[in-house]
């Protein structure tokens, strides 16, 4: 991913990698907070050890 | 482990340094909440260098009060005022959290310790010990589930959304980038109550380490550029 300049280096081109590799991330960064998240419920409801 | 809680102590507070500085001069109350839960997050490292040294049964407390219970929340906090139009949501939650705080400092001020307090072990992990020695009653495990969900959710959930709100516009590639930085970082102290269930009680002085200076680094870098001129952006982004 690379800036443009000025206004716009408030704007940015990303590459063909960056395109797919990005919502990857984000996806599993999302799937992680869900499934910590949900560890933390199931051991509330008894269905894992509790803490 | 202690030299990662030193490691971890130094980079809190140098992190808290930095957003209270911020905050003198954009006076946002999301960097002061930001700011007091890394002053949370510095003290927790800081009790578990002072307990490898020597058992203090105020470490012990201030340990569990500030890493357990309230520097998730705190920094969550900053994020929904960032992030919340309607300040009066915002207002509400943090009267709800200061009130929920100051019951979580008298409950554990008050929390009987074991007489399994007299065999404490400096050379191994608090994160291994402390369920034996402080008594915790039904509320205090209630409030400490509440407070890290809704810290967690908070401050994860609004980093993701900036950095998806950012690469969805296609603008502050800087700020994309840092929100993606704090995510990371702020799941890593969030999974450490998962993995010491799974019995990896170290994992919680790793994941504080990279959970601060991966959050710190991603703050540095949103906030890089141009750090003063950039409020109109400031409502979408989480480090702003």
């Amino acid at each position: 991913m690379k800036s443009q300049p000025n206004r716009s280096s408030k704007r940015f081109a990303p590459s063909r990698w960056a395109e797919r590799i990005v919502p990857v991330i984000l996806g599993v960064l999302l799937l992680a907070l869900v499934l910590t998240v949900s560890f933390v419920i199931l051991s509330v409801l008894g269905m894992l050890p509790a803490g | 482990m202690h030299y990662i809680s030193i490691l971890s102590t130094i980079i809190s507070f140098a992190f808290a340094v930095a957003v209270f500085n911020r905050y003198r001069y954009k006076k946002g109350p999301h960097l002061l909440m930001w700011g007091i839960g890394l002053v949370f997050y510095g003290i927790g490292t800081l009790t578990e260098v002072v307990l490898s040294f020597t058992f203090s049964p105020l470490a012990l407390r201030l340990w569990y009060l500030t890493g357990a219970m309230l520097t998730a929340a705190w920094l969550g906090q900053g994020s929904v005022y960032l992030l919340v139009r309607r300040r009066r949501v915002a207002s509400t939650l943090m009267v709800i959290l200061t009130v929920a705080s100051v019951v979580a400092v008298l409950l554990i001020l008050v929390a009987p310790l074991t007489p399994a307090a007299a065999a404490f072990d400096v050379t191994r992990p608090v994160s291994e010990q402390y369920k034996d020695i402080l008594t915790r009653s039904g509320a205090i495990v209630a409030l400490t589930i509440i407070l890290n969900l809704y810290g967690t959710v908070t401050l994860v959930g609004g980093a993701l959304y900036s950095a998806w709100l950012f690469w969805r516009k296609k603008i502050l590639l800087n700020r994309m980038l840092g929100n993606i930085l704090i995510a990371a970082g702020a799941l890593m102290p969030a999974t450490a109550g998962t993995f010491l269930q799974m019995g990896l009680v170290d994992w919680l002085y790793v994941s504080e380490f990279l959970g601060v200076v991966l959050m710190y680094a991603g703050f540095s870098l949103a906030i890089s550029g141009n750090p003063v001129l950039e409020s109109k952006h400031a409502a979408t982004s989480v480090a702003n």
